[in-house]
């Protein structure tokens, strides 16, 4: 009944670490309850996935450490080389060209403009020695502004947006808390306003009144913003509260993709309902 | 012609840690709900209620039987067969479900948590928190409790907001789960 296209598809994305062999991908897998090839030893860290993601929608991606949900990010946003598969979006030549078959130049314009990346560690997103304000300007000159005050504005409503206070600017993130930091890894993934945000375990590792600070603030930006997020976490509160769909992934496969409270109330496949009855 | 035809409903959970147990919710149920009309499901306890209602709010998926549903642009659908996005796209709109008991983050006032829906659907604040307030107010809860969470809020006012969320949206099918079962008489 729905039928408007996706803002963003991925179509059968494998990634492959090694030689590879053509037994890999039948050779993996939850079946076989192991990701490492065992003909010729390479590691399928996600193989076959595939996914389509709304205008505005929060997609959840779940599974346990090692179920390959990262790379999907990563090779999405150009940190890995898929072995194959297909991406498009729909900004990018009107959703008809293949994000993963494009130039490098236009891999880092699809970077810097149409998603945005938040990792788990914020050293990843960030200059740490750098102040905020540079981390956010290095975003911003990309687009061409050259202006100072310009700039410098910009940077300000993004960390205002943010909650990171504006007189802390001027100092690198390496001085902030594990929360601020993650704040300041938000403002500078927002900062062309692209349409799709990819988060990586966001809230790992900080303490619960951080995490439910930034979690917050990501609800904010959905209501405010209307962008597309696709959420990772280990963290099926995350999800529950994040996302509106949601995808399990175990051993480099999407095992089941539903409603989130249907996977959480209602889950199908064999490895879902461990997961799901696992929950604290 | 009814909103809602359901039609030889069953849903079985298979339990796989339990050696694919099977687990029976609901079997072989029909009725119908004609626009405005107000159908009571009464059994005891572990009857199924409950698993009908999430069926045709797809928080479960049906075993087998249809859900034929008439939407607001006159199609009809079988919820049990309809895509997630489909399902999404009627409960932003035609179908509101209100659980047995309120669930909400601590931290949210309860008129953000009613104004939420409706922020899905346009993003216009103001109108949300209007729309959010008269709603509140026509279910006598008292302004002073507005801009709190509530989780510190009686059972009964709890319910209340449960039941002002799912009101909000102006639904054309309300599920309601229990609604009283929390209360005192």
């Amino acid at each position: 009944m729905d039928t408007v296209p996706a803002l963003l598809r991925i179509d059968a994305l494998t990634k492959i670490h090694g030689a590879g062999c053509d037994a890999c991908v039948a050779l993996t897998g939850p079946q076989a309850g192991a990701n490492v090839c065992p003909r010729c030893g390479s590691v399928v860290a996600c193989a076959d996935v595939s996914l389509e993601v709304q205008a505005g929608e929060i997609f959840g991606i779940v599974g346990e450490s090692g179920s390959g949900k990262t790379t999907v990010l990563r090779c999405l946003y150009g940190d890995e080389a898929p072995t194959s598969g297909r991406a498009y979006l729909a900004p990018f030549d009107e959703g008809r060209a293949d994000l993963f078959a494009a130039s490098p130049q236009r891999r880092y314009y699809i970077r810097t403009h149409l998603l945005g990346m938040v990792y788990q560690s914020p050293a990843l997103g960030l200059r740490m020695d750098f102040s905020s304000g540079a981390n956010i300007a290095e975003r911003l000159l990309v687009v061409g502004d050259r202006h100072f005050g310009r700039i410098r504005g910009r940077a300000r409503a993004l960390l205002e947006r943010t909650e990171v206070p504006f007189a802390r600017i001027d100092e690198p993130p390496r001085r902030f808390s594990g929360g601020m930091q993650q704040r300041v890894q938000i403002a500078k993934a927002l900062a062309n306003d692209p349409p799709v945000l990819l988060f990586d375990e966001v809230t790992t590792g900080l303490d619960v009144s951080v995490q439910a600070r930034v979690l917050d603030l990501i609800r904010e930006l959905r209501r405010r913003l209307r962008v597309a997020m696709i959420v990772v976490s280990h963290d099926l509160g995350v999800i529950r509260l994040l996302a509106q769909r949601t995808a399990v992934m175990k051993d480099g496969r999407i095992v089941e993709v539903g409603l989130t409270d249907q996977i959480l109330e209602d889950p199908q496949r064999p490895y879902t309902q461990l997961l799901v009855s696992a929950q604290l | 012609m009814p909103l809602l035809s359901v039609e030889r409903l069953a849903k079985t959970f298979r339990l796989h840690a339990l050696g694919g147990l099977a687990v029976r919710g609901c079997a072989d149920v029909s009725f119908d709900v004609d626009p405005g009309q107000c159908v009571r499901l009464a059994g005891p306890s572990g009857s199924g209620k409950s698993s009908v209602l999430k069926c045709i709010y797809r928080t479960y998926r049906p075993t087998s039987g249809t859900l034929r549903y008439r939407a607001e642009d006159g199609r009809a659908v079988d919820l049990g067969a309809l895509d997630d996005r489909g399902v999404l796209a009627l409960r932003r709109r035609e179908i509101a479900y209100v659980p047995q008991f309120l669930r909400v983050v601590p931290r949210v006032p309860a008129r953000d948590i009613i104004a939420e829906g409706l922020w899905a659907l346009d993003g216009d604040v103001a109108a949300g928190r209007n729309a959010a307030d008269a709603v509140l107010g026509r279910l006598e809860i008292r302004p002073t409790l507005w801009d709190l969470s509530p989780v510190t809020f009686s059972g009964g006012e709890q319910q209340r907001v449960n039941l002002a969320r799912a009101l909000v949206l102006r639904p054309r099918l309300l599920l309601l789960d229990e609604p009283t079962s929390a209360l005192s008489a």
